[in-house]
């Protein structure tokens, strides 16, 4: 049976998204969250989940919500894309060529922008698109940077056709 | 004509203008897409279609669906990605739409793989109620969840249990039983999809709705429904499952909505009979919809 993520899960949520990304706790409470270790999932609660978490095994429940990575946890695409219009802070623009360009080479160099150094929203002209990670200009770099975090796998029909569409093909 | 099969041509008594329907098999399947509403508005979904110089139009019973033109591959665009819509046949919008589950109810898709009627089931009850997906197969599971992340379902729990053998611990206000069959109604001219077999795998597919479709008749709820479909002509795996079920318990077949477009269930077929309140099931032809060749039957079971 699955069970309930624990309080220190629970917080590492909150400070991703409420913390980091603005998005108000309420917009997060419909959600029964809960762990299977390296990710923590969230499924929108429902008259007889219990009973049917209880007489049956599942696979897969619900939508990811943050996965760890290392000792961190960092947000998903997925959840950014369904809570992304709660988005207010740590939101980072970018037009369809950049976004297309990230998602081809899996980085953006010379990106300055107003955020902290961290995971960030990716937006374009059809708002959240996903997870970034920005890093600050440093001796390594002189530029900001920023690296996609969209699954490679997840978007390769829109890699496919972004490159198809680049000029000289 | 040699380029339809031989599985096929013997529906000719079947199609109530044979013409019509060779003339739909030899023509390109049109492009519909299905709104989402868990990601998008309606509003700014059509005025998106519009801007990008897609022509679009809603179809009639199925009231979420868009047939388009000048789509450059429905799987290729920002919107597909951002799971705005879902790539989706015509008629297999059908079956979600009949079953009408209520929001906050429990509904269990038994053969659910690759996933587009789950995320319509999930749509239906506005994210709302226990749904469960089943698959038997692992890698269709991996597309089934895939495609479910993709569009933002947020009530659905994936299960892998073969669907005959369902446990009957938790029960269902609805099942949708799409379940596996030869897939005749997919094939086209020059199309790729369907496979022709021999009459032993129809019978042996036939064996396996029934146990399929009893299973769900057995986890449904007493009041509650049932959705058995598929996308074939054959009568085998069509009335005659449905009627076999008849015959083991005690079921009501409820009529389908009055705006779709299709052919009664028939009653008899090649020496075998099915009682009269098959008509109440309903085929769907290419030449009436211009789209997959589809058969459902809605069956309440007695509360």
């Amino acid at each position: 049976m699955l069970t309930s993520a624990n309080p220190a899960e629970k917080r590492a949520l909150q400070a991703i998204y409420e913390e980091r990304f603005g998005i108000p706790a309420r917009a997060m409470e419909e959600w029964f969250v809960y762990s299977t270790g390296s990710v923590l999932w969230g499924l929108r609660d429902a008259p007889h989940l219990d009973e049917a978490l209880a007489a049956l095994r599942f696979e897969r429940t619900g939508l990811p919500l943050l996965r760890r990575a290392g000792r961190f946890w960092k947000p998903t695409t997925v959840a950014l894309q369904v809570v992304g219009k709660f988005v207010l802070r740590n939101m980072l623009e970018l037009s369809r060529q950049e976004l297309e360009t990230i998602l081809i080479e899996g980085e953006l160099r010379g990106t300055r922008a107003d955020v902290e150094q961290g995971y960030v929203a990716l937006t374009g002209p059809d708002g959240v698109v996903g997870c970034g990670l920005y890093l600050d200009p440093d001796e390594d770099h002189n530029e900001g940077l920023l690296i996609s975090q969209l699954s490679k796998a997840r978007w390769s029909g829109m890699i496919s056709s972004a490159v198809q569409a680049l000029p000289g093909r | 004509m040699p380029d339809i099969p031989p599985q096929i041509s013997r529906y000719r008594d079947l199609a109530d203008d044979w013409d019509a329907f060779e003339a739909a098999l030899r023509n390109p399947l049109p492009t519909d897409i299905r709104w989402n509403p868990f990601k998008v508005t309606r509003e700014r979904f059509e005025e998106r279609l519009t801007s990008d110089g897609v022509r679009w139009r809603l179809l009639e019973g199925s009231p979420d669906l868009y047939r388009v033109e000048g789509l450059p591959g429905p799987g290729l665009t920002w919107g597909y990605h951002l799971g705005w819509y879902h790539p989706q046949g015509y008629t297999s919008t059908l079956p979600p739409v009949i079953l009408a589950p209520e929001p906050g109810s429990d509904v269990l898709d038994l053969c659910a793989a690759p996933g587009g009627k789950t995320a319509q089931l999930s749509a239906l009850m506005l994210g709302h109620g226990v749904l469960v997906a089943n698959d038997i197969n692992h890698s269709r599971i991996t597309a089934l969840a895939a495609n479910l992340e993709r569009l933002g379902t947020p009530n659905v729990l994936i299960s892998q249990y073969r669907g005959e053998n369902y446990p009957e611990r938790f029960t269902f206000d609805h099942v949708l039983a799409d379940v596996p069959c030869t897939g005749e109604g997919t094939f086209r001219v020059g199309g790729g999809r369907y496979r022709q077999e021999g009459t032993k795998h129809l019978q042996a597919v036939a064996r396996t709705q029934l146990a399929l479709l009893l299973k769900a008749l057995k986890i449904v709820r007493p009041g509650g429904t049932v959705l058995y479909s598929t996308c074939t002509y054959a009568p085998e795996e069509n009335e005659a499952v449905v009627a076999a079920a008849l015959s083991k318990m005690e079921l009501e077949l409820l009529p389908l909505p009055d705006d779709l477009t299709g052919q009664p269930g028939i009653t008899s077929w090649e020496g075998m009979d099915w009682p009269d309140e098959l008509t109440r099931t309903m085929r769907f032809w290419p030449h009436h919809t211009d789209s997959w060749g589809f058969y459902c039957a809605h069956i309440r079971k007695p509360g």
